[in-house]
């Protein structure tokens, strides 16, 4: 049924989505010049929003262009932030069935994130697919011009590839221990040639995308099917840009960086390297660039994910709580500035903006403002069963809201914001081969469940159906039923999910 | 050029009326700011000298991973027509569950008529509807169908269905808010003695993690299986029918047998009413004073349109695209509102709960009951057992065609229901 859900950030069409690094107006000026050089950056900013004002309209006056300039900008941040940083790949929501990688953890911006392992995809299937992948590009791993990829690398072999055995975590003489040694061998090396961007942290080496986006055809390959027979690529979609999906002649396809190149034979023997360059749309250095993957990987625990976030706006309270206290500034410095020397104008203003800042966030709620989580309310009827729903680590969930490209952090598809969470089953992430260190592990996460690995195309798109059929409209206000079924209910009720639009 | 005017825009358009409503809201703040401040220091002096302690309280949640919010959390009610959860609240109950059918395989869309009258060593597909209260959709409800032996509640339990590896088949089942939808089992029935007949008791349980009443998530069907069918009564025959009993509580407990003709009533409809339970967010006077300051807000989202139900299964050249449009800057000039949170649940049984409440479902007239040997009551130790000899005897006057649902419930000392079985007697002269 449609909820009542407070959502705040708005994904945008091609064209006007854009990364900060592209930002147009003030602040891309602003940005521009920051990536060129900081301090040349912070010296025009404030020469010429404030020095320069205040020095052509006296200290009294000038104030006001330079309040106004900050107020401006901070406005075309807030906009760009919850408007135009994020590509709507599709506005409709989407549902999509997966494992939740870790619990839910709270963003800087008041969002929470949360990573899904698509279904049917499993920890060891993940595990055996790269490490496979990476055995069978051992050679192009050991040659320098692989590394040729400055400023990541400068044609040297960072770390010699030492081949891992795909099967340890299929295989019943292995220990728990030796399971993790080699996961955590293969982990140290991806991250060795991942390399580092002095002047972006998302952004890794050429080679090490290559690897990712050939491991990832392994496991969207037709060919790899379940005991049915059955592909399991079902959700690649979410993974990687499907021309099924998304028109290739559209500007949507266009937006979304290359993240595959069908010359390329991913699969075969070194064949993982893509000579496919170009253009990164929300990129400034580095170009043209190699194929870009899609996808997010969990680095220690070798999986892929779809990311998926509940919407907060905490950013959108700061700034404005910022705008305002500016504004403070500006009012109480401009109008003592009358009276008194400009230097105490200064602090007077300064300390008022202080407290109204202060103010104003205590009235948004404190440090907890802006965030993702439950609100304390109190309900007309108290008879309110249930304790607090949970995402919990190994959910087998379904995660329904927007499907969006984020165009920072190196671009990655996402599920943002989140509208709905079902969960189909607790400990769900690895199916029947589970990384336990004990009989008695294995016991307390329990058999006989749904997981992710037998989860296959039919039961995706039951589920979707059913899904979109009951977020998609309200429960009717009257309802007929026959005495067999309400004994069935057991002739009570208890009130679900919340969120549903209110009493008017 | 289009930079150009954007950068003017900021500074010319944006930022000037960015810093009027500032201004404005700034003057609230002044007005309003101080009052709200005061209210709130009063009220903090009031808490603290009520608990008179300067630290806060200190709350029961996990700080790294709190509560999802309600908007997006959903919470099933899987169930299915319960015995116990019925008989808790003083309803009348019977084992002929209206939730769990049985067809022969090689005839699967004739149902049985009852679940008394099975042949041995015979494919059957049991039907076990499984039904969700909320008016959340249930996902992955887990299913299990479980027989045990003939008795009132034997501990004992065995899957009805298993796999070639011997291992249970569960099923896992997804249920429309306050909707039914049915999971199938196989079950080959055991072989009878000659002439004999066995009793079994069908139970299924229903699971689901997020379920917001564990209690209606069991129910029982008996079942008898016949050698060779059919298994009827003739007027004025004594039924006599030995039917174990158990007791695994860890104390003494006296059970007392008693009868009725209860069945289920199928011909009454009843009309729900959707009921909303809204919370709101407390908000003391500081906050309310509060409330008279303005914020900046981004526009209203407007919903998106709702997909076709099924959008899964629609070719991708009729998906829709992404929308173009996006929702020009401005600014809403609007005082914040209190949140809220609503849930909801049907309501308008509970004068059909009064009415069976207040009902009696006597022995058909002509009908006797017994349990031979037991008295009054039965006392039985921790886990002890006794086969309890039931003896029903067919009214004289019965006529071919009759058919009697008795149903036979052991409660214990303090009235709760230790098990039960039903009896259906189909009369043939």
């Amino acid at each position: 049924m449609p909820r009542d859900l407070p959502t705040f950030a708005r994904c945008a069409p091609p064209g006007v989505a854009t990364s900060h690094k592209r930002l147009d107006g003030l602040l891309g000026v602003l940005v521009s010049a920051w990536f060129s050089s900081k301090l040349v950056a912070v010296f025009v900013s404030v020469v010429l929003g404030i020095v320069i004002p205040m020095l052509v309209l006296g200290p009294c006056i000038g104030v006001i262009p330079a309040v106004i300039t900050i107020v401006g900008l901070l406005q075309d941040f807030k906009n760009w932030y919850y408007n135009e940083r994020l590509l709507c790949v599709e506005e409709r929501n989407n549902c999509v069935v997966g494992s939740v990688l870790h619990e839910p953890t709270p963003s800087t911006d008041g969002d929470r994130k949360m990573d899904l392992l698509l279904a049917p995809f499993t920890e060891p299937e993940c595990y055996e697919s790269i490490c496979t992948h990476l055995n069978a590009n051992q050679g192009r791993l050991a040659a320098p011009s692989s590394f040729d990829d400055p400023p990541f690398f400068d044609g040297t072999v960072p770390a010699t590839y030492s081949p891992c055995n795909p099967d340890i975590l299929t295989d019943p003489n292995a220990t728990p221990d030796d399971r993790r040694a080699e996961r955590k061998k293969i982990a140290d090396y991806l991250k060795i040639i991942a390399g580092e961007d002095p002047e972006d942290g998302d952004a890794t080496s050429n080679i090490h995308q290559n690897m990712l986006v050939g491991w990832m055809d392994r496991l969207l390959d037709p060919g790899n099917t379940n005991d049915a027979g059955e592909p399991k690529n079902f959700q690649g979609r979410y993974y990687r840009k499907d021309p099924a999906f998304i028109d290739p002649t559209s500007a949507l396809w266009d937006a979304i960086p290359e993240d595959f190149d069908p010359a390329t034979n991913w699969q075969g023997t070194d064949g993982s390297l893509s000579q496919l360059e170009e253009d990164n749309p929300y990129e400034i250095q580095h170009q043209p660039r190699g194929v870009n993957p899609m996808f997010r990987f969990d680095e220690e625990r070798l999986l892929p994910f779809l990311h998926c976030e509940l919407d907060g706006n905490y950013i959108q309270l700061l700034l404005d709580e910022l705008s305002l206290a500016i504004t403070g500034f500006g009012t109480a410095f401009a109008f003592t500035c009358l009276f008194l020397p400009p230097w105490l104008a200064a602090i007077i203003g300064g300390l008022l903006a202080l407290l109204i800042f202060l103010l104003q966030r205590w009235l948004d709620g404190g440090s907890d403002r802006g965030q993702a989580e439950p609100v304390d309310v109190e309900f007309d009827d108290p008879d309110n069963f249930g304790e607090d729903g949970q995402q919990l680590d190994g959910d087998l969930a379904v995660v329904y809201g927007p499907w969006i490209m984020d165009t920072e952090h190196a671009q990655y598809l996402e599920i943002h914001p989140v509208k709905a969470y079902y969960v189909l089953g607790r400990n769900a992430r690895s199916g029947e081969i589970d990384l336990f260190d004990s009989a008695a592990d294995q016991q307390l996460s329990g058999t006989e469940r749904l997981h992710n690995g037998i989860i296959d195309a039919n039961m995706v798109q039951g589920i979707c159906t059913e899904v979109n059929r009951a977020e998609g409209e309200d429960p009717p206000p009257v309802i007929l039923r026959e005495a067999p079924t309400v004994l069935s209910w057991g002739m009570t009720t208890r009130y679900g999910g919340g969120g549903i639009p209110p009493v008017e | 050029m289009t930079n150009l005017r954007k950068i003017l825009q900021s500074l010319f358009v944006q930022g000037p009326l960015g810093a009027l409503l500032n201004f404005v809201r700034l003057l609230f703040v002044l007005l309003f700011g101080p009052l709200a401040l005061l209210a709130g220091l009063i009220e903090w002096l009031c808490d603290f000298l009520k608990r008179m302690n300067l630290k806060e309280e200190e709350e029961d949640k996990d700080e790294c991973n709190p509560p999802s919010p309600e908007g997006v959390m959903r919470r099933p009610d899987p169930c299915i027509y319960s015995q116990s959860f019925l008989a808790s609240q003083g309803l009348p109950v019977t084992w002929n569950n209206p939730d769990i059918r049985v067809a022969k395989a090689s005839t699967p869309n004739v149902i049985e008529p009852d679940s008394f009258h099975l042949e041995g060593d015979t494919d059957y597909i049991v039907s076990v509807q499984c039904h969700n209260a909320s008016t959340d959709l249930a996902l992955g409800v887990k299913v299990r169908l479980l027989y045990r032996p003939w008795s009132f509640n034997s501990p004992d339990l065995l899957p009805v269905d298993v796999n070639s590896s011997g291992q249970e088949v569960v099923r896992f089942v997804n249920i429309p808010g306050m909707g039914s939808t049915i999971a199938l089992f196989n079950w080959h029935t055991p072989i009878p003695p000659p002439g004999e007949t066995q009793h079994f008791c069908l139970q299924a349980h229903l699971s689901h993690p997020m379920d917001i009443n564990l209690e209606n998530n069991m129910g029982q069907e008996n079942t008898n299986v016949h050698s060779a069918n059919p298994g009827h009564v003739a007027a004025g025959e004594l039924v006599e029918v030995d039917v174990p009993l158990f007791n695994s509580a860890r104390r003494d407990r006296q059970f007392a047998f008693t009868a009725d003709a209860y069945a289920i009533d199928t011909s009454t409809t009843l009309r729900l009413e959707l009921h909303k339970n809204t919370g709101r967010e407390p908000w003391p006077l500081s906050r309310r004073l509060g409330r008279f300051i303005p914020t900046f807000g981004l526009p209203e989202e407007e919903p998106p349109p709702p997909p076709p139900p099924d959008i899964e299964a629609t070719s991708p050249a009729t998906r829709r695209r992404a929308q173009t449009g996006t929702r020009r800057p401005h600014f809403d000039f609007s005082r914040p509102r209190r949140q809220t949170v609503t849930r909801a649940r049907y309501t308008g049984f509970e004068d059909y709960k009064e009415t069976l409440l207040a009902q009696d479902f006597p022995l058909p007239t002509g009908m006797e009951f017994e349990t031979v040997g037991t008295g009054p009551a039965l006392r039985l130790p921790p886990a002890g057992s006794h086969v309890v000899p039931v003896r029903i005897r067919v009214p004289n006057d019965a006529q071919t065609g009759t058919e009697y649902s008795i149903n036979v419930l052991a409660q214990d000392a303090e009235g709760r229901l230790a098990g039960g079985v039903t009896f259906l007697l189909r009369v043939q002269n």
